[in-house]
């Protein structure tokens, strides 16, 4: 089929995505919203928020006019970069809240694991679209260590979340560079068996986590009571919720993490079902899109790229939301877009930059 | 065998990568789905529970206080114990506003400043659970007028608490310590879910160093509450676990008799079981009462003791630092002996003053005009300083500090109470690193009758003789008798031995010798204190020169102000054979021989009770 195009259309002409950019301004905005009553009528927070946004978004514009190929040229550096800022936060990263995440360069402070959400994508496929694929087991190795080691740096930290992320992510875009099915299992064995050495790695508190998700009324006045209390908040929020900034706030006003990770309970109790469904489909419409732009991709390392920023992005939004709806274990994940925060909203729409220079500078020629 | 494409193939991997991502964009679909169907559950099949959960009935989690452990004496007195006390407490997350109710409430019962700002800062803290007390130590009346009005504010209700009190008051304060509102440094140092219905925590002494026994393990009560806070239902899901009892080696009556004795001086007493280093007694005066710290002291009372000038906060016993004097002078006597410098027949003339070799300036021994011959035995009797000015010149700086050390002094005794000082034995390296000068010949010689730079604890010098007494055997000083369970088991503690000072047998017993004969002897500088006891025992006086004021304005009938009266200190040991306890007394500016004398009435009140 003929491809050829006359002229551009004027989103086309700046590398931007309609389809995109209204979803991610339909979520900031929904996300604004939950977060003006999360935070309690906190107009400071809105604002702040807001002007992370602007920030991300100029930022978004930038990366969306670089060409693909030059990403495929720093991704090595980008990776080498990230891991030496988590081996340095690891040393002698700033303490917040009891956890080594940040690292402060003169006013700003940010957490490398943000990085490795970027620059893992990036590698994984700068090194797999340089291979024959499918990948044979050396290559397979390779990759797996590329994303093993950025993982156990952030878990160390300890930030279990973030390096859970990695790790899917991870294995998604091997298993879509055409891994073989049979290494899929036998990947699986090895996992099973690496299981319980990551269980002694883990810290006390992130296996009193696990314990608790399998029974959060054990420990209902510790870990227990944030599983317990957003259950409350999500299911008696309904069908079409208790409304905005009528969410009885007195089971979530004092959890630290309401403006944060337990963001989503607090729109399931204002917005009920309905709500949360509306925040779901828009996640799922960026998500196709991301798979989408992935298939109309021109070369190999664009189309891996894609595909491993839009899993990235689907597995930040479920794990978040999974934890909150007590389906997984709390392990501590901003909410994509929703959560106030600026590093990690930073990096995901930094990423949709990238999709959308992946889609924008195709050369229009058929096929 | 796996195909291998050797060339790589557009279409091919396009279409193999299509395939790929429609497997994985079925598995994305499926966990979507998990979540909408989770959220279906929660939202729509679990409706009425959860709604209900929220709305009407609020399932709350209280914690449950769990009972302060007791401390008492070795006989079973009471030292520390917990009372009921009504305050008035805000459950911040259900008052709706929080400003207007505070107002509100102010005209009911009044609530001053000082309150508001504590409770602000408590709310700034962020404890999630529970409630912030607003006033504590309700009256009757309060208590009356609130109830009657309760309905007008929801989230706040009065809660009935068991404070700390402490019977003794001021006289135990050096053992026990105290607590007080415990803090977000030590909320940080313990699971914060253990205390969640604390609001106190030990702040020092006894009450800190044991903290984690005597508090215990906090209960859970599951209450379903309605929307005005008011609790409709609650089951007991696990019952508070309370703290363990405590009895302390302390003689209760003995301590009482001894802060008697000491009256307003400032000073300290120390007693120790040698057999087993069980402490007897520690005194320190002037003292405060404990109890104005336990449901928060105001700044102006905290200000008040803080400034006053006769430091009641000073625990003297085991923070102060002071130089010895002749108490020292036994232990290097000892060193002095091991080493062969002297030995106990050697012969010392004492014309009353000693000049190092090229130098001019003279050392006075505290008797002008000398003693005459004295040997090393005669020497510790009258305490002859020119001997023992000779005796350090002769040791050397480094030799005086390792029988220092050996005994202890320099360093912890590792007491099991919170806060001891580690004094001081100089050297020339900590001159030099402290003071940028280098150690001089004279620096060693005073440091030979326990003045210069050398400074002990009350405690240190204790636990010092209680090794002499032993032969070299240190104990560990310990205030911890037994601990009893809530169930009423109970656990003896055990004497703790510490390292052995291996010196001969021989030399021990000759400077113990010296040491009765400082009370039997005529010449001896405790004769006077000794005369008329119905017991017998042995000791070592001390007079150490105050050097730079102490700015101590108490008045005393005395001829010289008090800021310029030497320290004075007296170890002792009764009976003089086989000694069943050790006693170190120490008076700030005492002037010379008033410990000795304090030492004797100590001795009477503990020979005067009936002891095991």
């Amino acid at each position: 089929m003929n491809k050829v195009r006359a002229a551009k259309t004027i989103w086309e002409k700046w590398h931007l995505d309609l389809t995109i950019l209204i979803c991610l301004f339909m979520l900031c905005g929904a996300g604004l919203l939950i977060l003006y009553s999360a935070s309690n009528q906190d107009m400071s927070m809105v604002i702040g928020q807001s002007a992370r946004f602007v920030m991300a978004f100029i930022l978004m514009f930038v990366l969306a006019q670089i060409r693909p190929d030059h990403y495929k040229r720093i991704a090595p550096w980008l990776y080498v970069f990230g891991v030496l800022l988590l081996v340095m936060v690891l040393g002698l990263g700033a303490i917040s809240k009891g956890a080594q995440r940040w690292l402060s360069v003169g006013l700003f402070r940010f957490q490398p694991a943000e990085i490795m959400k970027l620059a893992v994508p990036l590698i994984l496929s700068w090194y797999l679209s340089e291979q024959y694929l499918p990948p044979r087991a050396r290559t397979l190795c390779m990759a797996a260590l590329l994303i093993i080691l950025p993982a156990l740096l952030t878990i160390k930290q300890p930030d279990l979340g973030t390096g859970l992320l990695i790790i899917s992510a991870g294995t998604g875009v091997i298993l879509l560079s055409g891994i073989r099915w049979r290494w899929v299992i036998i990947c699986l064995l090895v996992f099973l068996s690496v299981t319980p050495l990551l269980w002694h790695h883990m810290h006390q508190y992130q296996r009193e986590r696990v314990f608790v998700f399998l029974n959060p009324e054990s420990d209902p006045l510790g870990a227990g009571y944030h599983i317990i209390q957003s259950k409350i908040a999500i299911g008696s929020g309904g069908l079409f919720g208790k409304g905005w900034l009528h969410g009885t706030q007195s089971h979530l006003s004092f959890l630290p993490e309401h403006a944060t990770d337990f963001i989503f309970s607090v729109c399931g109790e204002e917005f009920g079902f309905m709500g949360a469904l509306f925040l779901i489909i828009l996640y799922s419409i960026l998500i196709m899109r991301g798979f989408y732009i992935s298939t109309e991709a021109q070369d190999t390392f664009s189309r891996l790229l894609a595909g491993s920023i839009t899993l990235m992005f689907f597995f930040s939004m479920f794990i978040n939301i999974g934890m909150v709806t007590g389906v997984l274990p709390v392990v501590g994940l901003p909410l994509p877009l929703i959560s106030y925060g600026g590093t990690s909203m930073v990096t995901l729409i930094a990423g949709f930059g990238i999709l959308m220079s992946i889609h924008t500078h195709r050369k229009l020629v058929g096929t | 065998m796996s195909k291998r494409f050797t060339l790589k193939n557009p279409k091919q991997e396009i279409d193999q990568y299509k395939r790929r991502l429609a497997v994985v964009s079925i598995f994305v679909g499926v966990l979507l789905l998990v979540l909408v169907a989770r959220l279906m559950y929660l939202q729509i099949v679990r409706y009425q529970l959860y709604s209900t959960l929220s709305q009407q009935n609020l399932l709350s989690v209280a914690p449950i206080d769990p009972s302060r452990g007791l401390i008492y004496d070795r006989n079973g007195v009471l030292l520390a114990g917990n009372m009921p006390v009504f305050s008035l407490e805000v459950s911040p997350s259900k008052v709706h506003n929080l400003k207007q109710t505070l107002a509100a409430l102010n005209e009911l019962i009044p609530l001053s400043p000082a309150d508001l700002q504590a409770f602000y800062k408590q709310l700034g803290e962020g404890r999630q659970f529970g409630s912030i007390p607003l006033r504590v130590k309700l009256t009757d009346q309060e208590i009356a007028t609130f109830a009657v009005n309760q309905y007008q504010f929801p989230g706040i209700f009065i809660q009935a608490h068991m404070v700390r009190y402490y019977p003794f008051g001021a006289v135990m304060e050096p053992v026990l310590g105290y607590v007080g509102r415990i803090n977000a440094k030590e909320l940080a140092q313990v699971n914060p879910a253990n205390y969640s219905a604390t609001n106190y925590y030990g702040k020092a002494g006894i009450e800190k160093y044991y903290e984690t026994m005597l508090h215990g393990t906090v209960g859970i009560q599951q209450v379903e509450t309605d929307v005005n806070g008011r609790i409709i239902r609650s089951n007991q899901s696990k019952p508070a676990i309370a703290g363990n009892n405590l009895y302390l080696s302390i003689d209760s009556k003995f301590e009482v008799a001894i802060a008697k004795i000491l009256g307003n001086n400032a000073g300290a007493v120390i007693a120790i079981d040698p057999r087993n280093g069980q402490v007897l007694a520690l005194v320190s005066t002037p003292g405060f009462d404990p109890n104005q710290f336990v449901t928060g002291i105001s700044e102006k009372a905290y200000s008040a003791l803080a400034n006053d000038p006769s430091h009641p906060m000073y625990n003297r016993a085991i923070n102060g630092q002071f130089a010895p004097g002749s108490t020292v002078k036994p232990f290097y006597a000892l060193e002095g002996l091991q080493t062969g410098m002297i030995a106990p027949s050697t012969q010392f003339f004492d014309p009353g003053w000693y000049k190092l070799p090229d130098s001019e300036h003279v050392f006075h021994n505290w008797v002008r005009k000398g003693f005459g011959w004295v040997n090393v035995e005669t020497a510790i009797i009258q305490s002859c300083d020119t001997f023992f000015y000779d005796l350090a010149y002769k040791m050397g700086v480094h030799k005086l500090g390792d029988v220092l050390t050996q005994f202890g002094f320099g360093q912890a005794t590792h007491i099991d109470t919170y806060g001891e000082s580690l004094g001081l034995v100089p050297t020339p390296m900590w001159k030099l690193r402290v003071h940028h000068q280098p150690w001089y010949p004279g620096d060693t010689v005073v440091t030979g009758i326990g003045q210069g730079y050398l400074l002990v604890t009350p405690l240190q010098l204790a636990h010092a003789v209680v090794t002499l007494v032993n032969h070299g055997q240190a104990l560990q000083p310990t205030l911890l008798l037994k601990t009893e369970t809530p169930q009423g088991a109970l656990t003896q503690t055990q004497a703790i031995p510490q390292a052995v000072v291996n010196f001969s047998q021989h030399y021990y017993d000759l400077v113990l010798k010296a040491m009765r004969e400082v009370v039997s002897d005529p010449r001896g500088t405790a004769y006077a204190a000794g005369l008329g006891a119905p017991y017998t025992f042995g000791g070592k006086s001390g007079t150490a020169q105050v050097f730079g004021l102490k700015g101590n304005e108490t008045d005393n009938s005395n001829l010289l102000p008090l800021k310029l009266r030497d320290d004075s200190w007296f170890e002792a040991f009764a009976p003089a054979q086989n000694p069943t306890i050790v006693v170190v007394v120490f008076m700030e500016h005492g002037g010379e021989g008033h410990s000795v004398m304090l030492a004797r009435q100590v001795l009477d009140a503990y020979f005067n009770q009936e002891h095991k």
